[in-house]
């Protein structure tokens, strides 16, 4: 007994050692107010440690189950551990832990984890994940843990047949079965009994002293870390106040990192799920989300006793860690599907962007290609680099020249209820232009009362603070803020995911608040409410001969590419969807299983889109790849052939339609891709013109499927009225009534 | 080595400048200044020699209206030393010949090693100055440099002197300087620099001395050139699509228009 008690007594020593050092250097980290909120985050910690919801994922369901059983088996034989310590030593006994309830879930967990235990056991040593880092560690881990179940369950069977721990009613089910298989007399039953015992403390004494060394400290750590978990709205990066009055901006070293960062490292188990949705890592680049937590963690592990010192040692700064951490650190395209993947909240994108604030305002260490858009939006309020003072001339009417679209200013329009921000994309990207005209045009049908701040407008910033420049950040964000202020803006609608993410999400932080949509939210509170009809493309709208599809028995596949700062940063999944299912003649295909949630992105977020892409497979050709198979799966494979193209057009009555408002092509055999972001438009068609599938698929704004199908206001009493009438739309089928389901 | 680099606010290369409406100067409304593109390439290649032996000294100086000091704060930023400003009435309204003796001013009093200038400034295009200020000072002039560095050996006598590489067509020539010289810059080796954010804020605080061109003996109204008229470039049309008939009718087509509309056959 003083032998166990010693052993107890060393092994939880070195257990409490460990995390007095571990707490220490996490206090190396950088100050930061993580207890707001604490409603929610308690919350959390019910839902997303205790309840374990992350990890019921797909595709990681059973994985996912066997995790929760062993934990929560831990959670309660952890319990039954301590009383078997307390009454074999002490003779004292816990609350509760007498009665069948217990006795019960202990019995049926300790065969749950046991269980458990050996299909993680199956699983690492027959079908290892690609991107499983299997090492000895995982091994001692789930050794440890089936040890401790065996000589638990040995040690409870044993009690029954030596008759020593028969309490009668409390007799647990799954012992008393294995009681019943063992061949032993009472007296080996008693031996056993004692030795099981003696086991099981001795086992938990090692464990404990082992815990803390190993990626098993998670145990303890994702209780505070889910805890601390962020509460800025997960689009939005912290901001660097008083970035003038600094010496050092980002992380120059791991003591610039956030404790929480720290414990982010801590936190990590190594399970590789923000590995498995990481673009970047998927196409080759050198980018592994989990080691970026794992570098800083090793770092801190390596550097922490020198750093803890007094005399304010700063150790190498995480950015130049390793050779080639400056190019993992440029992979990066803030797309959150590591941030979305993880069970224990870890925040990767945070990191990497406070080692590229380090790298781009410190360092002034920028991919050159990077340094040129961000030059650019210093000098001319746009990555392009285009004259600000043509950044309204997608207003022109793209045939006219000189006749503008007849949208106003707010300078023009004081009393305007909405600003649309183009954002730089639409006003000076041509393809991008389209859909800023697009949604001009439907904004005018449901009568939005809605103007711009023409060349008054700026970058909004998204670019510089991705790539790190949060000073020239400010700046813009600034600018925009103060024109708002001007024009005594409140609600502002954005065609861009990033305009979008930042007015919404990061204005705030500098003063800005607004009410912010994305176009896609208010077409669908419009269609619901009414006030925006979509009738069958070409319906009262076409001109020319045929009967267009106006009986919306042609469906067109449209597959819906999620946006990560809509999707995944702001959680936009449902709106887009009920816009593209409220448009009549349009099939939803869902790009499963890279969708919603676990969305692939297009390849242009956190700076990217700036940035060369040299090194592996292009991002937005992996998309496209995984586009087109679903579409495939969806339907025939590939184009049509030019003679199905024609019976196509002959079961339909007349020729394709070729006079659609604005050139949208028609769709016959043909599929689209939609979104609802400008630099996925961009990087879509760039991948569909490399693959040269131009033939099968055509990228397409959301704005313009709607465009392209909305009833004019009054278009019955007005001008257009003789149009309807020259088509003579077929009563049987009128303008669908939409969005009212 | 203390080096000396010239340089001049110009409109940024993103700005559509417009022709005021005197018809013969640049509308200044809504137009965004920094350093002209040459100049800053040498203000690059400066710094990295700076770089490559840090006892290596940088001064800017620009010759030009108030706003200018807006292009020396950039040129602190990326990591020179210091600057100067020579301003005034006079600076105004100078050309190029004007501005040459200006600086030889400057250079007569900071006694640099080195000076270098930007081959020509991206608005008026006339690439003199350097030339000019060579020839006030006695100093050798090199154009289109791309590269300069410690002579490998230096010439008899002890003193060092630099190579200086030259681009020409094809190639690069390499001149050595025994003395002080004017180089005017082509490229540098890399990309110009985006400064740090440490840096821009040692810039603002940092003390721009101001010299009055006057006072330097350059009189404001001493131009021997005049600019007589400005015009822009007259704006294009819209292009044409021939999509019409067969591949040899659009051929004939498109070289008739060619020919006839465009006149450009």
């Amino acid at each position: 007994m003083a032998f166990l008690v010693v052993v107890w007594a060393v092994g939880w020593g070195l257990f409490v050692r460990r995390g007095w050092q571990l707490y220490r250097w996490l206090r190396l980290g950088r100050n930061e107010d993580r207890t707001h909120g604490l409603g929610r985050r308690i919350r959390d910690e019910l839902v997303v440690y205790l309840g374990q919801r992350k990890l019921f994922k797909r595709p990681y369901l059973v994985r996912g189950i066997a995790h929760a059983l062993i934990f929560w088996g831990f959670l309660i034989i952890t319990v039954g551990t301590v009383d078997l310590f307390l009454s074999g030593v002490f003779g004292v006994r816990l609350p509760g832990t007498g009665t069948a309830l217990f006795v019960w879930t202990v019995d049926a967990f300790a065969v749950a984890v046991t269980a458990a235990i050996v299909l993680a056991l199956v699983r690492r040593v027959f079908f290892p994940p690609p991107r499983m880092h299997v090492a000895l560690d995982g091994y001692l881990i789930l050794g440890g843990i089936a040890f401790l179940m065996v000589t638990l369950l040995v040690f409870e069977s044993a009690g029954l047949v030596a008759g020593v721990a028969a309490d009668g009613f409390a007799e647990p089910p799954f012992a008393r079965a294995l009681a019943g298989a063992l061949p032993l007399g009472r007296a080996t039953a008693s031996t056993l009994y004692g030795l099981a015992w003696f086991g099981h403390l001795v086992g938990v004494a090692a464990f404990a002293a082992y815990l803390p060394q190993s990626k098993h400290l998670h145990i303890f750590t994702t209780l505070p870390n889910v805890f601390f978990r962020s509460e800025r709205p997960r689009g939005a990066l912290d901001l660097i106040d008083r970035i003038e009055e600094r010496e050092t901006i980002g992380a120059g070293s791991v003591r610039d990192l956030s404790w929480k960062q720290l414990l982010d490292g801590y936190t990590c188990t190594e399970c590789g799920r923000c590995s498995d949705q990481c673009p970047a890592l998927a196409t080759g680049k050198p980018l592994d989300p989990q080691k970026i937590v794992l570098d800083i963690r090793d770092q801190l592990y390596r550097e922490g006793a020198k750093l803890a010192l007094p005399g304010g040692d700063r150790g190498t700064p995480p950015a130049r860690w390793k050779p080639t951490k400056t190019e993992e650190l440029w992979s990066c395209t803030t797309c959150a599907g590591c941030v979305e993947a993880c069970p224990v909240t870890i925040e990767h994108i945070d990191k990497i962007v406070d080692m590229r604030r380090w790298l781009a305002m410190n360092e002034g260490d920028v991919p050159p290609e990077a340094q040129r858009a961000l030059t650019n939006i210093e000098r001319a309020g746009n990555p392009w680099g285009q004259p600000p003072d043509t950044r309204a001339d997608w207003a022109r009417d793209p045939q006219g020249g000189s006749t503008t679209l007849g949208v106003p200013t707010f300078a023009e329009r004081p009393d305007a209820e909405w600003l649309y921000f183009v954002g730089c994309a639409a006003s000076f990207d041509r393809r991008n232009q389209k859909v800023a005209r697009a949604v001009v045009e439907v904004l005018r049908a449901a009568d939005v009362p809605f103007a711009i701040l023409g060349v008054e407008e700026t970058c909004n910033g998204d670019p510089a603070r991705r790539i790190g420049n949060e000073y020239l950040w400010q700046m813009q964000a600034q600018r925009n803020i103060e024109t708002f202020k001007t024009y005594g803006v409140k609600k502002v609608i954005t065609s861009c995911p990033h305009c979008f993410n930042t007015i919404a999400n990061e204005y705030p932080q500098l003063g800005g608040a607004y009410e912010v949509v994305h176009v896609v939210q208010l077409v669908r509170r419009l269609v619901r409410d009414g006030k925006l009809r979509l009738v069958p493309e070409g319906g009262p709208r076409a001109r020319g001969e045929g009967t267009p599809r106006a009986s919306g028995s042609t469906e067109e596949k449209v597959a819906y590419h999620d946006p990560c700062y809509l999707g995944r940063h702001n959680r936009v999944y449902d709106e887009p969807r009920d816009v593209l299912d409220a448009i009549p003649g349009v099939e939803r295909v869902e790009v499963t299983p890279h969708h919603r949630e676990r969305g692939f992105c297009c390849g242009a977020g956190g700076g990217r889109m700036w940035m060369e892409e040299k090194v592996g497979q292009r991002v937005n050709h992996r998309r496209m790849d995984q586009i087109l198979a679903v579409l495939d799966r969806n339907g025939p494979p590939g184009a049509q052939t030019e003679r199905e193209r024609g019976r196509a057009r002959f079961a339909r009555g007349g020729p394709s339609p070729q006079g659609h408002s604005r050139g949208v092509p028609p769709s016959d055999g043909r599929k689209w891709v939609a979104s609802g972001c400008p630099f996925c438009l961009i990087m879509l068609d760039e991948a569909v013109g490399a693959k040269d599938v131009q033939e099968r698929i055509k990228p397409i704004d959301l704005m313009e499927l709607v465009a392209a199908r909305v009833r004019p206001p009054g278009a019955q009493t007005e001008a257009r009225s003789d149009e309807v009438e020259h088509l003579g739309r077929p009563s049987g089928s009128p303008a669908r009534e939409v969005g009212k389901t | 080595m203390k080096i000396l680099v010239c340089l001049k606010q110009t409109p940024d290369s993103t700005v559509r400048v417009k022709v005021a409406a005197d018809g013969r100067s640049v509308d200044p409304s809504g137009v965004t200044w920094a350093i002209s593109p040459y100049d800053e390439y040498a203000v690059e290649m400066a710094l990295e020699r700076k770089d490559a032996d840090p006892t290596t000294t940088v001064a800017v100086v620009t010759v030009g209206p108030a706003r200018s000091k807006d292009a020396l704060r950039q040129a602190l930023a990326m990591g020179c030393d210091e600057a100067t400003l020579v301003d005034g009435a006079a600076a105004e309204t100078l050309e190029g010949l004007a501005v040459a003796r200006a600086l030889a001013k400057v250079v007569d009093e900071a006694k640099p090693d080195l000076v270098l200038c930007g081959r020509q400034a991206s608005d008026d295009d006339q690439g003199l100055v350097g030339p000019a200020l060579a020839e006030l000072l006695g100093w050798p002039h090199v154009a289109t440099v791309t590269k300069f560095a410690p002579a490998e050996a230096g010439p008899p006598g002890g003193t060092n002197g630099i190579d200086v590489w030259k681009e020409v067509e094809g190639g690069h020539e390499v001149w050595r300087a025994s003395g002080a010289a004017v180089l005017t810059v082509q490229k540098s080796e890399k990309e110009p620099r985006y400064p740090s954010l440490p840096g821009i804020m040692k810039a603002k605080k940092k003390e721009i001395p101001e010299k009055d061109a006057g006072a330097l003996g350059i009189e404001a109204n001493a131009a021997t050139l005049e600019t007589v008229k400005m015009e822009p470039p007259p704006a294009r049309g819209g292009g044409r699509i021939l999509k019409d008939g067969d591949m040899k009718q659009t051929a004939a087509e498109l070289v008739r228009l060619l020919r006839e509309e465009a006149k450009v056959l």
